[in-house]
């Protein structure tokens, strides 16, 4: 009886295991795949934004007898206004929140690639645990002010490769405008969860994080802007 | 003999040359660009020559405008009408060259001198004076000119175009700025602000993530002072300022929000996994074992 028991027991507890392995390994490929697609989708959105912007053409008025005419031709339909200043408002004033592109509810602001490890993931603005279960967020900063902050699971297809990284690799950001900001990375840590103050203080220009294995620590992933 | 064939000569001369001068009978064309007493200077115009003008009154095209499609070799009021609105098009889609561009002085007025008779189209740009941009409208004109059927040929032809007049205008932008070092949960949905056009409030915009936070004005007349000011949001203090055409206006906490405790957990729950299994194992083994010591 003992016999039957403590053996079904341990079959149980194996079954766990095995369900648990194929759960992480599940939900690992659904993170991945949700945000390839997502990455797919801003990538077109970006490539769009590059095309050069089709002008309608303007009709002249026909000029009547009076010399205070003041007609002018209709203005162009569905076109937004465009306007450009000298420099990107990211120059003029750092702290302007980076623009975000929504894709299935979620907004995202910038593009992450680390080819060296394989990494090529959309960001999204904001952060929550739900919204870390479909895409690697912004945890803080941002990329005009010098000091901001990736999250992510260590999911396969989000960062369980971040820690195989090595110095001096390059690392590229592209912002929901097709700014690109290229960094290199300057050091690897394995940090407590409680250095919340450290990883965020902004010494580094970009700093990327995730869980270790064990998931007690934090893989953290320090850049510097490429020079 | 010399001194015959000198006066001869002289004599020869004047006399082509005055008939030169009665075959040729150049034309001179001046533009007064005037908007009531104030003359326009500084406005660019272009003069194209687009058909010869017979002595019998005919028209024919240049060899550039020849492919124009308007009859105009006895020509009416409604041929010009037609005529101008093509010409219009072509020389936006050719940019042909104009025989001449001059600039009006001071006084408002340019003049080509020396011209042959023929079919002109006078163009002008628009220029900006005092804050009113005036846009001269096209002249299809003939040289020489004559005002009635029966009036004399004018070969000094004066014409003042008509114009359109309106204030210059600008295009201006209001940009918000959270400088709260990322801490969305703690701001409003949406933020309101005023335009103001000369301290009076001309126009009240929301701004909002789902407009990225700005908003653009556009046609605004450029001789008023414009400003924006935010309606206060609790919790956060405002700061204005401009750059160019777009106003930032700068939310700062007045309180700094507290640091979060920990960094989130980022990991899947994957050290249960060899914990469970070797347990499992274990169990399996111990169970094993019970009936290897009951046999």
């Amino acid at each position: 009886m003992k016999r039957t028991v403590l053996i079904s027991l341990g079959v149980a507890v194996l079954v766990a295991a095995i369900c648990l392995a194929g759960y992480n390994i599940w939900d690992g490929h659904r993170a991945e795949t949700y945000s390839q697609n997502a990455a797919e989708s801003l990538f077109s959105v970006l490539e769009a934004r590059k095309e050069p912007e089709l002008t309608v053409p303007a009709t002249s008025a026909e000029p009547d007898g009076s010399s205070d005419s003041t007609s002018e031709p209709p203005p162009a339909v569905n076109e937004p206004p465009v306007f450009t200043e000298a420099l990107p408002d990211y120059i003029i004033e750092p702290e302007v929140e980076m623009p975000v592109v929504e894709v299935d509810g979620i907004s995202y602001c910038a593009l992450v690639e680390i080819p060296s490890v394989g990494i090529c993931l959309p960001v999204s603005a904001d952060w929550s645990m739900e919204t870390l279960r479909f895409t690697p967020c912004r945890y803080s900063g941002s990329a005009y002010t010098g000091n901001l902050v990736i999250a992510a699971h260590n999911y396969i297809g989000h960062f369980s490769t971040l820690g195989n990284v090595g110095i001096g690799d390059p690392v590229t950001f592209t912002d929901m405008d097709g700014n690109v900001f290229r960094y290199r990375v300057s050091a690897l840590e394995v940090l407590p969860p409680t250095a919340v103050e450290e990883v965020t203080d902004g010494e580094w220009a970009l700093t990327l994080f995730t869980c270790t294995v064990g998931g007690q620590n934090r893989v953290v992933v320090r850049c510097d802007p490429a020079r | 003999m010399k001194r015959k064939l000198a006066a001869g000569l002289v004599l020869l001369l004047v006399f082509a040359l005055g008939f030169g001068a009665f075959a040729a009978e150049n034309a001179t064309l001046t533009v007064h660009f005037h908007h009531e007493e104030l003359n326009i200077p500084g406005c660019e115009f272009s003069v194209y020559r687009v058909a010869d003008f017979s002595e019998k009154g005919e028209f024919t095209y240049t060899a550039e405008y020849s492919s124009l499609k308007t009859d105009i070799s006895h020509a009416a009021q409604e041929d010009w009408k037609a005529l101008e609105a093509e010409l219009s098009a072509y020389i936006s889609a050719n940019t042909p060259a104009p025989l001449s561009v001059l600039l009006t002085g001071e006084d408002g007025k340019c003049t080509w001198s020396g011209l042959e008779r023929g079919l002109y189209y006078i163009v002008g740009k628009p220029v900006l004076v005092d804050g009113w941009v005036y846009a001269p409208m096209p002249i299809l004109i003939a040289l020489p000119n004559r005002s009635s059927a029966e009036g004399e040929w004018e070969y000094q032809v004066d014409v003042s175009p008509k114009y359109s007049r309106e204030t210059e205008k600008t295009d201006l932008r209001v940009k918000k700025v959270w400088a709260d070092s990322a801490a969305e949960d703690k701001r409003p949905v949406s933020v309101t602000v005023d335009l103001l056009r000369d301290g009076e409030v001309f126009d009240t915009v929301v701004l909002e993530s789902k407009n990225n936070w700005e908003h653009i004005w556009t046609g605004l007349e450029a001789k008023y002072t414009w400003t924006v000011e935010e309606k206060a949001v609790s919790g956060y203090s405002a700061q204005v300022r401009r750059e160019g055409n777009t106003f930032f206006v700068t939310n700062t906490p007045t309180q700094p929000p507290p640091p979060p405790p920990e960094l989130p957990p980022t990991g899947q729950l994957w050290w249960p996994v060899p914990l469970l299994a070797i347990v499992g194992l274990g169990l399996i083994i111990a169970g094993l074992a019970c009936r290897r010591k009951e046999k």
